[in-house]
């Protein structure tokens, strides 16, 4: 049996990809059992039919990675886990930071370098940019009030707000420009990123890139529903050369080890691609691509357990998801229950085929 | 001269439901525009087009290059086919 831990398991209205990552490896691994780790005892994910085995509570990445570190020798002394495949952003750059700590404990992990995330961060992807011959849209790093004026000035509205992590809001006036800089600063830290809008349809590229300037795998959609917080909520996979090209030369040009979203805007009137984020981690349709055979977790953990990279054969055009939200019934005893002891085992947890 | 690249590779039923995946995006096409968009995709000329409109429809060619004309500009804004070599030639 395989153990996988999994982070960013809600799946609400602001998708997390763990949960995709759970239902991928349960597709394809009869006896894997999944453990849940989680920030937030509401985290959708964990009261699903099919929810992880067993869930534990960790500390934010903000509490410091000694106590990270502590929290997981304790889960380690309750249950062996085999490989963490960690979903949000946020995680990331601690823990390419600690991976030694993780690798002395038995656990497996797929991540980029640090010269790799760094230079896929939002501050630096123009400079990517230039190396890939791709374009972006102009974009401003602010980390002060008294250049954010200035700076949205220079780029004109309506123009982008994104976190450094999160968050991307389009703002059309000033005052709410100022409103909406305070809010991703309380929440995310500076800098903030201002940037100018492309209009034009979003398209996404996921991929496994193989540390050696190679893609292990990839699927690519365009979004065809966009929810309000600008999530997609419906996308169909295509194949487009251009974009295709693009995304091998940006993977390539990072070296980039492990999973990676690549997100792009077709401009309706040039047809030129536009990069806008390059995002560390699996994207919540992850699961997604895994129903035709593009089982993207499960050659991360293929790799990590057996050494050797999964074939995957090439994926079909004209399949498309639609996201269907559902009501879970729970019981406020398991809330209660991680509230507290921080913990809860699953015995029988349904699986899907 | 129309480049006709992207139309060959359009998935069309026989219903007329089209498919473009190279960038996702459908079509509903009536049978009249099925008819024009198979003989498009065959490399047919714009004559022979134009006739068998005319003909299988019973009206006059003036008529149908008109409509001919309309149903070509559609496929031009979706990016369906682009002009090869120039409105006024190469």
């Amino acid at each position: 049996m395989i153990t996988v831990a999994v982070s960013g398991l809600h799946a609400g209205e602001n998708p997390q990809p763990g949960y995709g990552v759970m239902r991928s490896l349960r597709r394809r691994y009869r006896d894997v059992a999944v453990i849940g780790l989680i920030y937030d005892v509401l985290e959708s994910g964990i009261y699903a039919d099919d929810a992880p085995n067993a869930v534990f509570e960790v500390p934010y990445p903000s509490a410091g990675m000694e106590l990270l570190l502590n929290r997981w020798d304790y889960i380690l002394s309750q249950q062996p886990i085999d490989v963490f495949i960690p979903t949000l952003d946020a995680e990331i750059d601690p823990l390419i930071g600690a991976a030694d700590e993780f690798e002395s404990r038995g656990v497996r992990m797929m991540l980029p370098a640090a010269d790799s995330f760094k230079a896929r961060s939002k501050a630096r992807l123009h400079r990517l940019s230039e190396d890939c011959d791709c374009r972006v849209p102009r974009s401003v790093s602010v980390h002060d009030p008294s250049s954010l004026l200035e700076a949205a000035s220079g780029l004109g509205f309506p123009l982008m707000v994104k976190g450094q992590y999160y968050g991307a809001h389009k703002v059309h006036r000033q005052e709410a420009l100022v409103d909406r800089f305070h809010a991703t600063i309380a929440k995310w830290g500076a800098p903030v990123i201002l940037q100018q809008c492309v209009r034009g349809h979003e398209f996404n590229v996921m991929a496994i890139g193989d540390g050696e300037g190679g893609m292990a795998g990839s699927c690519v959609v365009r979004k065809t529903i966009v929810s309000e917080k600008g999530k997609g909520f419906g996308a169909v996979v295509i194949r487009d050369e251009i974009l295709n090209n693009l995304a091998v030369t940006l993977v390539k040009q990072l070296g980039w080890l492990g999973p990676i979203e690549l997100e792009f805007i077709k401009d309706d009137i040039s047809g030129d691609y536009y990069l806008l984020e390059v995002n560390p981690r699996f994207p919540a349709w992850v699961d997604f691509p895994s129903t035709f055979g593009q089982n993207l977790p499960a050659v991360v953990v293929e790799k990590l357990m057996t050494g050797r990279w999964e074939r995957l054969p090439p994926y079909p055009t004209g399949k498309f998801f639609l996201r269907h939200s559902v009501d879970l019934t729970c019981d406020i005893n398991d809330m209660g229950q991680l509230s507290t002891v921080g913990e809860i085992h699953h015995e029988g947890t349904a699986h899907d085929n | 001269m129309y480049d006709v690249t992207n139309l060959k590779n359009l998935l069309v039923n026989e219903n007329g439901f089209a498919f473009d995946p190279a960038t996702g995006f459908t079509y509903n096409l009536s049978l009249t525009a099925l008819g024009v968009l198979r003989r498009m995709k065959e490399g047919r000329p714009d004559d022979e087009i134009l006739d068998w409109l005319a003909d299988a429809h019973e009206v006059e060619k003036r008529r149908a290059a008109r409509d001919l004309e309309t149903f070509v500009s559609s496929l031009v804004r979706y990016g369906l086919i682009h002009s090869s070599a120039g409105e006024d030639g190469p």
